[in-house]
């Protein structure tokens, strides 16, 4: 009984940490992540005045199928596009270069891995990765807690 | 392990998969990330540049080559290197936060150019998106006429409660009270009075003849994310009318679940309260495919009586708005969306506003219920390159009033006038159109459309024997082409052809007049607009419009003067009125260090033949009412400069300044009242417009330190101008100086984030501040309560609170 009590306890604490929220990760934390075991990476890059952004973090990020599916397949990685601290990440330090000199400074990285030919930077800019950190996707619009399922399940 | 591939594989392995192309600089691969860029064949000349902006690089800006598929990313000392095809080709560089700038380049084969790009920050919003000028969405900076447009941030700043107070802040544009019994207000644009300005919600003309008297002053500002002002006839595509320009009213289109509760409170000259409480709530849903935002305002002003006279100068006022905005997108290129909206609007003046209006001595009171629908289709093609859309929209009014009183003297006959003084009004309009939108691959845009408008009014008075019983009906088809021949120059060219059909009776006393006509007149347009340097864009334009005879919105108002009421009627056999617009600007825009400067300089000169004019044939009435009657008026012409002058010099601090030097002039002397040949009274002849200063302006400015507090001063002057008083029982009038009014407020701002759920929003300020306020009422039961201008509102202290999930 006691044990009956206890196993459950232990597996409804376990889903609903894994339910209830996706383990975010910073860049400093992905780098140690994937160096004890490679696996796909999920980025989110947002801002504090992209509308669409906060509208994920709502509806999509709060799904409980995008929750595990990024929970259990991806390291997943959310990063102020705005950011004003300096990354570092696979021996290199990434900073943001344009502050002071835009009203909208974006930080390194997200330029690195979301600049689009012919297109200003936009947000949201999503960006999917595999076990060998190559880009396999990248999304520059809102996604529905249905098509982010759809793009994580692919 | 995994990362001793980082630093030299990592990058290739970022786009493996996609064709791409790496340079490699200070050991790290950056990415220049090109579809389709080796698949070129052409390209056999190197440009090889830097992008800078205030001496230092831009890294990552895009830079391509206009209308094909060849481009680069500067590198992180801005540099670029890109192979091009030989030729005259437009290079084109672009980086978020600053303006784009294209350069044309002739290379020959084989050759190395150089060409180096000097970008600038974009601060004062000149990138923004607007709807008015072309009636499709376009830049702002791109825009063949110049668009003006008034942000919430300033409607809060300036502590507008409606969108009438916040007009001010446009250049051009001036909002004042022209009634004391009821506060009806007129937006003046360009020196023109209301009639001349076409008033657009969503883009929908929905503002009837009713609506435009108080419809401005009933918006309550929380539910609007920008009002954008037109000037001068370039946007004659919204009708005919639009000769002084147009103001458009856009609603929000909410994306987050939001929720924010508002109240205010201001103290008039420490006696009238104020009081007002709004809110508004978004849901969409998740799939951003539908959503609906829900809001409401309540307003309770305590009438002002400014000098003590026991009548008001400022009107008791009791408003109550609700209404809904839903959206529905059935597919991903299709969207529908509905609109309610109900406004109960309640106004009274004079005085003794305790007792019935019959048993005091002047009132005007009017209890406004507004009903308005609308409903809109679009539709996008597959390429997104043709839009349709298909709307309908309607406004019905229904008004109790009462304008009038014993006026003085407490003889039977006023008693028995007094008791008859109730009035009934019923307003509808109804708008329909079609619009067919085509963007060709050269950039070049058509767009086409009709319109079908109805308005029926019915005001009646029996007491009075009053009536207005008008009926329009108008059909309209519209077509336009921007043509853009070059990068430097674009012109805008088409017309609209309308027929409007005006049916109505129109009685006072024992007078009668009535319009039946049918008029079709086509309205010709075109702009042009020429970048003369990368700082420098001229435009210039030219419109013609007419108003077919009928009772407009100030002919609908009845003001008093002599303790009775004062009626407008039309003439008989008035001409249709034509007028010509034509305007010239001049814009310049730089960006030193972290300085931006905006400069426009505009010229406007309107002609107008017939115009319909006001003239006081005296108390001709009856029972000792004044009549003025609608008559074409002298041809007249105004002409003058706007100016708007934008200093922004870090995102701390913004500055704004603009204003209007503008005059008036009659054809020939024009009469504004014809005397009956009572001794001592002669006719009253202008040569220029009354009630319309040579000089006005607004300024702006605001500093934000940081989130959690700003500082905002407005202000706005208002030059000299003449002002007609009736000054006797017969109408007789003198012609005042009003003299100038510099309006100063000031408001102070602070904002806490409790969570991400949870913000408060705390102000508090004075408008006002050197209580500039007209001092030369008329007092008593006999006045002319048309005799006011100036500033709405004399000093004010108010507090406001604001709090909710504000986002």
């Amino acid at each position: 009984m006691v044990l009956w009590l206890w196993l459950t306890l232990f597996v409804s604490v376990k889903t609903s940490a894994q339910q209830t929220e996706i383990q975010w990760l910073t860049f400093e934390q992905l780098e140690d992540s994937l160096r004890s075991k490679p696996k796909k990476v999920f980025i989110d890059f947002f801002a504090d005045w992209c509308g669409y952004c906060k509208k994920m973090d709502k509806a999509a990020f709060q799904d409980a199928k995008v929750i595990s599916r990024l929970n259990e397949d991806y390291y997943a990685v959310k990063m102020d596009a705005e950011s004003t601290d300096s990354i570092q990440f696979g021996g290199e330090i990434f900073i943001n270069e344009q502050i002071g000199r835009s009203r909208n400074p974006t930080h390194q990285v997200p330029l690195l891995l979301a600049s689009r030919e012919n297109y200003p930077f936009s947000l949201p800019a999503i960006v999917l990765l595999n076990e060998n950190f190559e880009v396999t996707d990248r999304y520059f619009e809102y996604l529905s807690p249905n098509k982010l399922q759809k793009i994580l399940e692919q | 392990m995994i990362f001793s591939i980082y630093t030299t594989e990592l990058h290739n392995a970022i786009f493996a998969g996609v064709n791409s192309k790496f340079i490699v600089l200070k050991n790290v691969l950056f990415v220049l990330f090109f579809a389709s860029y080796s698949s070129i064949s052409a390209q056999d000349a190197m440009i090889s540049g830097t992008v800078t902006s205030n001496g230092e690089p831009v890294p990552f800006a895009s830079v391509f080559v206009k209308g094909a598929n060849i481009g680069t990313t500067s590198a992180i000392d801005g540099t670029y290197e890109l192979k091009v095809p030989s030729g005259t080709i437009i290079l084109v560089a672009q980086s978020q936060g600053y303006r784009s700038l294209n350069q044309e380049v002739t290379l020959t084969q084989g050759a190395n150019s150089t060409v180096d790009f000097l970008l600038f920050e974009d601060v004062l919003g000149l990138d923004e998106v607007v709807i008015s000028a072309t009636r499709n969405r376009v830049e702002r900076k791109s825009t063949p006429v110049v668009v003006s447009s008034l942000k919430p941030r300033l409607l809060t700043a300036t502590q507008s409660i409606t969108v009438a107070e916040g007009l001010n802040f446009a250049p051009g544009v001036r909002v004042e009270t022209n009634c004391q019994n009821c506060g009806f207000t007129q937006v003046r644009l360009n020196g023109l009075d209301g009639a001349y300005t076409q008033i657009l919600l969503n883009s929908r003309p929905i503002f009837s003849s009713l609506l435009g008297v108080y419809g401005l002053e009933q918006i309550p500002t929380n539910i609007i994310d920008r009002v954008e002002v037109v000037r001068s006839g370039g946007s004659a595509l919204y009708g005919s009318n639009a000769i002084a320009g147009t103001v458009n009213i856009i609603t929000k289109d909410p994306i987050l679940n939001t929720w924010e509760i508002g109240s205010n409170l201001a103290v008039i000259r420490g006696e009238a309260l104020d009081r007002i409480v709004n809110f508004n709530s978004s849901i969409v849903a998740d799939d951003l495919k539908s959503g609906v935002t829900l809001f409401g305002a309540y307003r309770n002003r305590e009438a002002y009586d400014a000098n003590d006279d026991g009548f008001t100068e400022l009107v008791e006022l009791r408003n109550t708005t609700v209404g809904a905005k839903a959206f529905l997108r059935p597919t991903e290129r299709s969207r529908i969306s509905l609109n309610l909206n109900a406004i109960r609007e309640y106004r009274r003046g004079g005085d003794r506003l305790e007792l019935a209006p019959q048993f005091t001595d002047i009132t005007e009171e009017l209890d406004h219920d507004t009903f308005i629908g609308g409903a809109d289709y679009e539709l996008n093609s597959k390429d997104g390159t043709q839009q349709t859309q298909i709307y309908t929209s309607a406004s019905y009014t229904n008004r109790d009033s009462y304008y009038g009183g014993l006026g003085g003297a407490r003889t039977r006959q006023d008693s028995l006038t007094a008791n008859n003084a109730f009035g009934t009004t019923k307003d509808l309009a109804w708008v329909n159109g079609l619009q067919f939108t085509k963007t060709f691959k050269n950039n070049d845009v058509l767009t086409t459309g009709a319109e079908f408008n109805h308005s029926n009014t019915e005001d009646q008075i029996p007491g009075y024997n009053r009536l207005i019983d008008q009926s329009v009906n108008s059909i309209g088809g519209y077509a336009q082409y921007e043509w853009k021949p070059s990068d430097r120059f674009t012109t805008l060219f088409g017309g609209r052809l309308d027929n409007v059909s005006v049916n109505g009776d129109y009685t006072i006393g024992g007078i009668a007049r009535n319009v039946d006509l049918s008029q079709t007149a086509f309205s010709p347009r075109l702009t042009l607009s020429y970048q003369l340097s990368d700082v420098l864009k001229l435009r210039g334009g030219y419109a013609r419009g007419f108003r077919a005879p009928q009772a407009f919105n100030e002919d609908l108002h009845i003001s008093s003067v002599g303790g009775e009421p004062q009626f407008v009627i039309l003439s008989d056999d008035l001409n249709t009125e034509f007028s010509n617009a034509f305007t010239g600007s001049l814009n310049y825009s730089k960006t030193k260090d972290l300085l931006q400067f905006d400069v426009l300089l505009e010229g406007f000169y309107t002609i107008l033949e017939d115009p319909f004019t006001l003239v006081s044939t005296g108390a001709v009435l009856d029972n000792g009412s004044i009549l003025e009657e609608v008559r074409n008026g002298e041809g007249a012409s105004v002409y003058g400069t706007n100016f708007e002058l934008g200093l922004s010099p870090n995102p701390e601090w913004r500055f704004q300044l603009g204003g209007t030097l503008q005059r008036t002039e009659w054809d020939e002397p024009q009469l504004l009242f014809e005397s009956d040949g009572t001794p001592g009274e002669t006719d009253i002849i202008v040569d220029e417009f009354v009630r319309v200063p040579n000089f006005y302006g607004y300024l702006n400015t605001t500093w934000i330190p940081s989130k959690k507090f700003n500082v905002d001063l407005t202000g706005t002057y208002t030059g000299n101008m003449t002002v007609p008083r009736v000054i006797s029982d017969n109408g007789f009038l003198e012609l005042n100086d009003s003299g100038s009014f510099f309006d100063l407020n000031i408001k102070l701002e602070t904002h806490f984030d409790f969570n991400d759920a949870f913000e408060v929003t705390l102000s508090g300020g004075v408008t006002n501040i050197f209580d500039s306020f007209q001092d030369d009422f008329d007092i008593g039961p006999g006045r002319d309560s048309d005799y006011i201008y100036g500033p709405d509102q004399p000093r004010a202290f108010f507090f406001g609170l604001k709090f909710g999930q504000l986002n």
